[in-house]
C-alpha cells in the first residue's frame, strides 16, 4: 500500500505547479490513473481528502479518471483492451504484445484562480 | 475570480523514474548488473542468495542489500558469504530508490560484479517500484501454489525472470510446474522461468548461469569489456 505516498507527491506536484504558473486558489486537480499503475483509485481518493486539507485551507476537489489497460499484437497489429490481466492477442492468440496504456499516473490538470492577469508562466 | 482549467498533462512519477535510471546508467557503466528480487514472504530469498553465493563462492563477486520491516536477521545469515547491508523500512511495504543508494554508499563495492537487492516479502508494491535494477526477478515458492502469476500479474509482467524455488518439495504438495509456467507466459508470453531447489541445490548452477549469460550481455550492450 503506498498511495499515501504517491498523493503526497502528487500534492507537492500541484503545489509546485501552482508556484511555477502563479496560480492562486485550487479547486480542483485531475488525475489519470490506469488499470495496471498498481494504484487503487479508492485509497487514493481518501487518502487525498485527508492530505489535502493538511496542504490547502480550502476545499480542493479530485478528480480520479481510471484508465483501461490497451495493448498492441506485435505479430498482427491487432489493438485490444487486456481483459483480466492476461497479455494474449484475442485475434491470434500470440503474446508479444506492447501495453499502450493503463499503466500511467497522469496529474492531467488543474482548476484553479490566476493570481494576477500578468504573474505566472504559460506552458 | 472565476477558475480556469490549467493543462498540465505530468507523470507524478518522472523523477522517481529518471532518477532510477541514471543509477541504472551508473551501475551499467561499472559493469555491475543489478538485480531486484521480489516475492512473499518465506518464499526463500534469502536461501536462494545463500546458496548462490556458495556456489559461486567469491567469483562473480556478489553483494545484497536485504530489505525488511524489522530485525537484520536476514543480513546475519548472509554476513558470512558476502557483503551485506541490512535496509530496515520501519514498516513500509517495499523498498524506495533513497533507501537502496544509502545501503549501497555504505557496502563494500570494490570489484563488484553482482548487486541483488533482496525486497520486502510482498508481490504487490514492491511490482510499482523501480530501484534501478536492470533485471527484476519473482521468486515463487511450491507451497504458494501454481495459481499465482494470473493472481499478482503486475510482479510477473514487470519481471524479467522467475524462480520457482523449493522443487525438493513438489512430492508432498500439489503444485505443478508446467501449470505455473503456462499461468506466467499468459502474463508475459517470454517470461523465463526456472526451477530450483535452494535447500538442496538442484537448478542453482542453471540459475547462476543464467544470471552470468545476462551480465555479459549487459557488458555487451554498453559495449564494455571489464
Amino acid at each position: 500500500m503506498h498511495e499515501r505516498s504517491l498523493v503526497k507527491t502528487l500534492i507537492e506536484q500541484v503545489l509546485e505547479e501552482g508556484r511555477v504558473r502563479g496560480l492562486g486558489r485550487i479547486h480542483e486537480v485531475r488525475l489519470q490513473i490506469g488499470e495496471f499503475s498498481g494504484v487503487e483509485p479508492s485509497l487514493v481518493e481518501s487518502a487525498f481528502a485527508e492530505m489535502a486539507s493538511e496542504s490547502w485551507d480550502t476545499a480542493v476537489r479530485l478528480t480520479v479518471e481510471v484508465v483501461p489497460l490497451t495493448a498492441t499484437c506485435l505479430t498482427c497489429s491487432e489493438a485490444f483492451h487486456v481483459e483480466s490481466f492476461r497479455f494474449v492477442c484475442p485475434r491470434c492468440g500470440g503474446g508479444n504484445v506492447q501495453v499502450t496504456a493503463g499503466e500511467e499516473l497522469r496529474l492531467v490538470s488543474v482548476r484553479a484562480e490566476r493570481q494576477t492577469a500578468c504573474e505566472g508562466v504559460r506552458p | 475570480m472565476s477558475a480556469e482549467t490549467i493543462p498540465i498533462q505530468k507523470d507524478i512519477q518522472s523523477q522517481r523514474r529518471a532518477e532510477a535510471e541514471a543509477w541504472r546508467r551508473s551501475l551499467t557503466a561499472r559493469g555491475i548488473l543489478c538485480v531486484n528480487m521480489i516475492s512473499s514472504p518465506g518464499a526463500g530469498k534469502t536461501s536462494l542468495l545463500q546458496a548462490m553465493a556458495r556456489h559461486w563462492s567469491g567469483r562473480p563477486k556478489m553483494a545484497v542489500l536485504v530489505g525488511d520491516i524489522a530485525t537484520d536477521r536476514d543480513a546475519q545469515r548472509l554476513a558470512p558469504l558476502v557483503p551485506v547491508r541490512q535496509l530496515t523500512t520501519g514498516g513500509a511495504c517495499h523498498l524506495e530508490l533513497p533507501l537502496v543508494r544509502n545501503g549501497w554508499d555504505q557496502l563494500d563495492q570494490d570489484g563488484l560484479e553482482f548487486l541483488f537487492i533482496e525486497n520486502i516479502g510482498n508481490l504487490v508494491c514492491p511490482a510499482s517500484h523501480d530501484l534501478g535494477e536492470h533485471l527484476r526477478v519473482v521468486v515463487l515458492s511450491v507451497t504458494e501454489g501454481d495459481d499465482k502469476p494470473g493472481k499478482y500479474p503486475k510482479a510477473f509482467r514487470t519481471s524479467q525472470a522467475c524462480v520457482i524455488n523449493k522443487i525438493d518439495l513438489l512430492p508432498y504438495v500439489p503444485f505443478s510446474l508446467s501449470a505455473v509456467t503456462e499461468d506466467a507466459h499468459l502474463v508475459r508470453s517470454d517470461l523465463p522461468v526456472m526451477a530450483v531447489s535452494a535447500l538442496n541445490g538442484d537448478g542453482i548452477a542453471a540459475w547462476c548461469g543464467f544470471l552470468v549469460a545476462q551480465r555479459q550481455q549487459l557488458l555487451r550492450d554498453a559495449n564494455l569489456d571489464l
